[in-house]
């Protein structure tokens, strides 16, 4: 019985196939690199020639391995199919053979060894076609199967059958993983995947990576989130992932959030010194999704009245993106013990440095005192409102964020912008123009510019409202500039009633209309 | 009988012939081509009856996959340009991301191909769409599972979460 099992899955013929294959499969992947060589340097220049050169040359090396596989089986087949055909013989004609090495000593020694190769040319003809399909997969998974599995002459049974099973074993090559998928992957995931090999671990923190990663993240949309003084909670709008933590469970001696951007804060935090037991104030830049933070170095005049003001007072830091050479860049205004004039000291942080970063003051073009209100960040430059009390006045300062040049911006003209009590005048960015709004009780008035000429300082004026008094001024909403204050009756010399205001900046530059409703302390803007 | 009264009698439209690695012809019409670049760049200094491309780094299961989705999208641009010049409300941008979503849904080694065949004949939006997709299965994976997918050893002595 078991001679008839080795009979029908006919193995001796197949490891002819097997030997044969192989050598040829060597020669078929030279011709093909040869062909492609010869496309890409124009050696040939018709592709249709190629192809049919490539044709010919398939047919010249893989039918003759057919040809031979099947010239060297059919020797075995020819028992197998006698044995088989034997009991349907007359009783007469069975030839009784006992198994195969038998029924092969008889063919032989009855009628001679080309027998065995009787009727053998059709198989050849129809090996010799079949090779040509097969052998175009698989020399292929043969090295494929001797580099992954490691088999070395045992991959060649193993592919056989050419078709591999479906695993996730294919390898991409590392430019497209470093450069287009985990750039794409968010800072959150990433730390994790630096422990995935040594190659991965230097690549995530190569400093080409970590600038291609920031450069893509910053041109995505903004994460949809709150950040509180202690929360910060977001949520990514592609990944739908959440993030939420407090910022006291990341540092130690937590005080409170100096200013962020693109998700990065400056907080503040307390330091206790181990020898004196004294709290020191220290600041440090926290990436709160990865928990990976910088101790900054203190700023230039560090003592706690200056630490408290940076602290409460938004307006004397922020934290900026610097396009053209790709780094972060923390500016404060700096403000001496008695806080009459001020200074812009700027804290470069440099990707894959590591030095220590360091303070460089910069000089103001006149004695400014300390800045007003938040800083607008627009077009590479930050502006920001201050004042000169010598000579009773308002001024705006502009810092290009790349050569770190400040500048004074002339106010409008036929305008006499009086330092007074009751005043409120601050830079506000809208949909990338930059407003200048005025808001004076003692003129009954707010008044709101636009620049136009951003060389020659030119502002032009928009509009021009009696009634409002001070109170705050803010541009949360994407296109209107929002006054909240009291509104004023002139006539009458008496407040109304509290109201905001929010004058749409958007239509033309027009600052058309005026919405205003404050009810409960939800705005609503009438369409 | 005038040609003028048969409509459905049009031009005949230009082909290209692609060449996968594995031998198989592709006759693909001309702007469908040409949403490869790469096919796109040599375009016009081919004689017109010769244009055959020979794609050694594409096997014929993803060229067929490839010619699918330019198509559609060829077509769909087709569309969308006309409902817009009709100015009828149309959703075909979003049908096409829907269709785009389903297309790329296939098993890792495919994906894998269609990337590497979209580099290689530089078609960005596929190339987007794959990268897009390969990247949303990392998501949130631990390393061990990242290392199998991308059939990388663990060669890591020290974990460099302990080194931080």
């Amino acid at each position: 019985m078991e001679d008839v099992c080795y009979y029908q899955w006919p193995l001796p013929g197949m490891n002819s196939l097997d030997s044969s294959e192989s050598v040829m499969g060597m020669v078929v992947r030279g011709e093909q690199k040869f062909a492609s060589k010869l496309v890409a340097t124009g050696q040939v220049a018709s592709t249709r020639m190629v192809v049919l050169w490539f044709f010919l040359h398939q047919i010249r090396l893989r039918s003759p391995a057919g040809a031979i596989g099947s010239s060297v089986g059919s020797p075995t087949d020819v028992p197998l199919i006698r044995m088989q055909a034997d009991a349907t013989l007359p009783l007469e004609q069975i030839r009784h053979y006992k198994n195969v090495v038998h029924a092969l000593y008889r063919i032989v020694a009855d009628e001679g060894v080309l027998s065995l190769w009787k009727g053998a040319w059709p198989t050849v003809v129809r090996a010799m076609t079949l090779n040509m399909g097969m052998l175009a997969s698989y020399d292929q998974s043969v090295e494929f199967c001797k580099d992954t599995f490691g088999l070395g002459k045992a991959s060649t049974r193993v592919v056989s059958p050419p078709e591999v099973e479906e695993e996730d074993i294919v390898s991409l090559p590392h430019d497209i993983i470093f450069q287009e998928i985990l750039i794409r992957v968010s800072a959150k995931t990433l730390p994790r995947f630096k422990c995935v090999c040594k190659h991965w671990n230097t690549s995530i923190s190569n400093t080409w990576f970590v600038n291609a990663h920031v450069l893509r993240s910053r041109s995505l949309p903004p994460d949809d989130g709150i950040i509180h003084t202690r929360h910060l909670r977001f949520t990514n709008y592609i990944t739908e992932e959440t993030f939420d933590t407090k910022l006291d469970d990341i540092i130690s001696g937590f005080v409170g959030l100096v200013t962020s951007t693109d998700g990065l804060v400056v907080v503040r935090a307390y330091d206790e010194d181990p020898v004196t037991l004294k709290y020191n104030h220290c600041f440090y830049i926290v990436n709160p999704v990865t928990c990976y933070q910088i101790r900054l170095p203190p700023p230039p005049s560090h003592n706690w009245e200056y630490c408290r003001l940076l602290f409460e007072n938004r307006e004397y830091c922020r934290l900026v993106f610097d396009d053209t050479t790709r780094q972060y860049k923390l500016v404060v205004w700096d403000v001496n013990d008695k806080c009459d004039y001020g200074s812009i000291s700027v804290l470069t942080l440099t990707t894959g440095c590591r030095n220590e970063p360091f303070w460089k003051p910069l000089s103001l073009p006149k004695s400014c005192e300390k800045a007003l209100e938040y800083p607008e960040v627009l077009n590479g430059k930050i502006y920001w409102v201050s004042s000169i009390r010598s000579e009773k006045r308002y001024i705006v300062l502009s810092m290009d964020i790349a050569s770190e040049e400040i500048e004074e911006i002339k106010m409008p003209n036929h305008c006499k912008l009086c330092l007074g009590k009751d005043w409120m005048l601050k830079v506000v960015e809208v949909e990338g123009s930059l407003y200048l709004v005025y808001n004076a009780s003692d003129m009954h008035c707010y008044i709101i510019w636009v620049l136009e000429d951003w060389k020659k300082h030119k502002w032009a004026k928009l509009h021009q409202k009696k009634y409002v008094m001070h109170d705050s001024c803010d541009c949360s909403g994407s296109d209107y500039i929002k006054i909240s204050g009291w509104v004023f009756d002139g006539l009458e010399d008496k407040v109304l009633c509290s109201r905001v205001i929010a004058v749409r900046m958007c239509e033309e530059r027009m600052g058309s209309d005026i919405h205003y409703c404050l009810l409960n302390d939800s705005v609503f803007y009438p369409k | 009988m005038k040609d003028s009264f048969n409509p459905s009698i049009e031009p005949p439209k230009k082909t290209v012939t692609l060449v996968s690695s594995d031998g198989y012809d592709f006759e693909v019409e001309e702007e469908v081509a040409l949403e490869s670049q790469v096919i796109k760049d040599g375009f016009e200094d081919k004689a017109v009856d010769d244009r055959e491309y020979l794609l050694f780094n594409v096997h014929s299961d993803t060229l067929e996959l490839i010619i699918k989705y330019c198509e559609k999208h060829v077509s769909s641009r087709k569309s969308i340009s006309a409902a817009a010049a009709s100015s009828s409300s149309s959703n075909g941008e979003e049908a096409l991301k829907e269709w785009d979503e389903h297309f790329i849904s296939v098993d890792t080694n495919t994906l894998y191909d269609i990337l590497m065949a979209a580099d290689y004949l530089n078609i960005k939006s596929l190339l987007d769409l794959a990268i897009q997709k390969v990247a949303d299965t990392i998501h949130g994976r631990s390393p061990e599972q990242i290392r199998k997918k991308f059939n990388i050893e663990n060669d890591s002595i020290i974990d460099p979460w302990a080194s931080e």
